[in-house]
């Protein structure tokens, strides 16, 4: 974040969003693979949101007459699996789930853990004490297995695995947003603000929030690709979303019982995936080079 | 010295007992545990016996410390499946655990960092291309998918290699390949960005021009500097390696600690569950401070204690 914007944080924040906004579109044309990214989202979530309309609401009934056609058969794009359903739609449903479960997670990890790493980072005490004893335990702490025990108390579903992702990552968000809030509370205007008898509140959400908002943006896309890939690692292990519903992490889990005779049933849902944590990941990278050149991982 | 390995063994061990804290009180919030411990098709009169002999109509707080001073002691109660002590069932798992984890941190160092190296002082080349293609491919692709993908080639269609099980060498090739393939590409990633720095910097020029051989510069100079944050890394990577384990041991059959656990979960044996929940919280602790220390070894301007 350069100077200017940063002085210009704590007092006008529009002026702050259009100059940033112009930043963001120019940086955009100079690379082209962030363009392709974002446009790829773009296609993802709309296919993810037209879902319901684009695919039949028999999609998962089973048709035993065309059995694990290979792609581009009979009018199936990516062919069918072992109970004759149709791999494509199949795949645009699982969209549906993976883009719910990047969004929600993340949202929702951010809206919890945000608010308790502020105020760990500026009042200190016992919460923050709180604070960084989970953030130990929750780093000694297989996240997917943590997430694993979660779902396995909670039950299963997708309601579940948004709960037990947001439960395993909120504490990211609170120590990003601690140590943040811990720099910005010693400056001057932070100082300022608190000396002339301004708010808390005012002071968290006027001053504090809006210098500590980048990193946190950067850090909400990688935890975008972070939380899709765990879901699907949870689906395809046996947990999260239940067959009939199709998610790409169970698609690739129930293919592999046809590893010898169907390629596509594990490959295709496997490669939406990727190809959608890459390009969650290059905006990313794209987001953090623009608008914080500070940060270098 | 020996305070501060003292000091991080205890804070350690507190790590591990707030884990089996929270585990516990997870298993109780989630209503009637012995739901969770039960058969699914046990019946309601069973229901009631199995809620007595396992203490559940106990208060809250007797049953915690019932159960930390049995954890204490290793004993994490029987499995209900396989009716023997559950820490039994995970300590069988733990070397075929550390086998494909020990191996794949082998192959994420010797193939990351060479990379990384490489990467840097050919600065643009097709390495470095080659450096940052893998480092964010490494970053994409779940684990588990790249498992099947090679799974399908080198078991499946070139049948060089088995799809799954453990025995012999031939076994452990591709889980331990996809498990170590996310830490190759961070590895590369680190030793790139920290090599670039320390090449950048004013020692490196005097070197240099004090007419040392390139080999002496990148070795004595730059590479040991790099070490530093390399060794860092490398806690935080033993941990990430274990969390792979988890669904990497699942894709091959391989029947270490991530395994047991998962089927554990499945079946709904938390004995099982918590007996490995200690013991990954325990390794990871353990690794992080041996990086620590070995950190303290290599960068002698850092003071522990």
């Amino acid at each position: 974040m350069s100077t200017a914007s940063v002085a210009a944080g704590g007092t006008s924040g529009i002026a702050v969003s259009r100059t940033r906004q112009n930043q963001l579109l120019r940086s955009l044309k100079r690379d082209p693979w962030a363009s392709v990214s974002l446009l790829f989202l773009l296609a993802v979530v709309l296919a993810a949101i037209l879902s319901p309309v684009l695919v039949p609401d028999t999609i998962n009934s089973p048709s035993f007459g065309s059995r694990l056609l290979p792609p581009l058969t009979d009018g199936h794009i990516a062919g069918t699996d072992q109970l004759g359903r149709d791999v494509w739609g199949r795949m645009l449903l699982g969209a549906r789930i993976s883009m719910t479960v990047g969004f929600l997670t993340v949202v929702l990890s951010a809206l919890i853990g945000v608010p308790i790493g502020m105020l760990a980072g500026y009042y200190g005490g016992w919460l923050d004490v709180l604070l960084m004893r989970l953030v130990d335990v929750q780093l000694a702490f297989p996240f997917i297995l943590l997430a694993l025990t979660i779902n396995a108390i909670l039950g299963l579903g997708l309601r579940n695995i948004i709960i037990t992702l947001v439960i395993a990552g909120w504490i990211e968000y609170a120590r990003i947003a601690r140590g943040e809030t811990l720099v910005v509370r010693e400056r001057e205007f932070v100082q300022a603000a608190h000396l002339t008898g301004a708010r808390s509140g005012r002071i968290f959400l006027r001053h504090i929030l809006p210098n500590i908002i980048t990193p946190l943006i950067v850090i909400s896309t990688l935890q975008v690709a972070r939380f899709i890939i765990a879901e699907a690692s949870i689906s395809f292990l046996g947990f999260g979303v239940q067959p009939p519903t199709p998610a790409w992490g169970s698609m690739v889990s129930e293919g592999l019982d046809y590893i010898f005779s169907a390629w596509w049933l594990i490959t295709l849902p496997g490669l939406a995936l990727a190809l959608v944590a890459l390009a969650v990941n290059i905006t990313g990278d794209w987001l953090r080079d623009t608008l914080d050149p500070r940060i270098r991982t | 010295m020996k305070g501060y390995v003292l000091g991080r063994l205890a804070s350690g061990l507190i790590v591990i007992f707030l884990a089996l804290t929270a585990v516990f009180f997870m298993l109780r919030l989630s209503g009637d545990p012995v739901l969770l411990f039960a058969p699914m098709d046990t019946s309601r009169t069973n229901l009631e016996e199995i809620r007595e002999r396992m203490g559940f109509n106990e208060p809250l707080a007797v049953q915690y410390a019932t159960f930390m001073g049995d954890a204490i002691q290793g004993d994490f109660g029987e499995s209900t499946r396989e009716r023997r002590p559950a820490i039994e069932i995970v300590l069988e798992r733990l070397p075929a655990t550390l086998q494909l984890g020990g191996l794949a941190l082998v192959i994420s160092l010797s193939v990351g960092i060479p990379l990384g190296i490489l990467s840097a002082t050919h600065h643009g080349s097709v390495w470095d291309k080659v450096a940052r293609l893998i480092a964010v491919l490494g970053q994409a692709i779940p684990g588990f998918w790249l498992g099947v993908l090679l799974m399908l080639l080198f078991a499946v269609q070139l049948n060089w290699l088995p799809t799954s099980g453990r025995g012999g060498v031939q076994h452990i090739i591709l889980p331990a390949i996809t498990l170590s393939a996310l830490s190759t590409a961070r590895y590369a990633r680190l030793t790139r960005s920290t090599m670039l720095d320390v090449l950048g910097q004013d020692y490196m020029r005097t070197a240099k021009a004090k007419g040392l051989s390139n080999g002496t510069v990148l070795w004595r100079h730059a590479l040991k500097n790099a070490s530093i944050s390399l060794i860092t890394m490398t806690g935080l990577e033993i941990g990430r390696l274990i969390e792979g384990a988890v669904v990497i041991e699942q894709v091959f059959a391989w029947p270490g600690m991530g395994r047991v656990t998962v089927q554990a979960l499945l079946n709904r044996d938390f004995a099982v569950v918590m007996a490995a929940v200690v013991l990954f919280a325990a390794m990871y602790t353990l690794a992080n401070l041996v990086a620590d220390l070995t950190y303290g070894w290599a960068n002698p301007q850092v003071k522990l204690g």
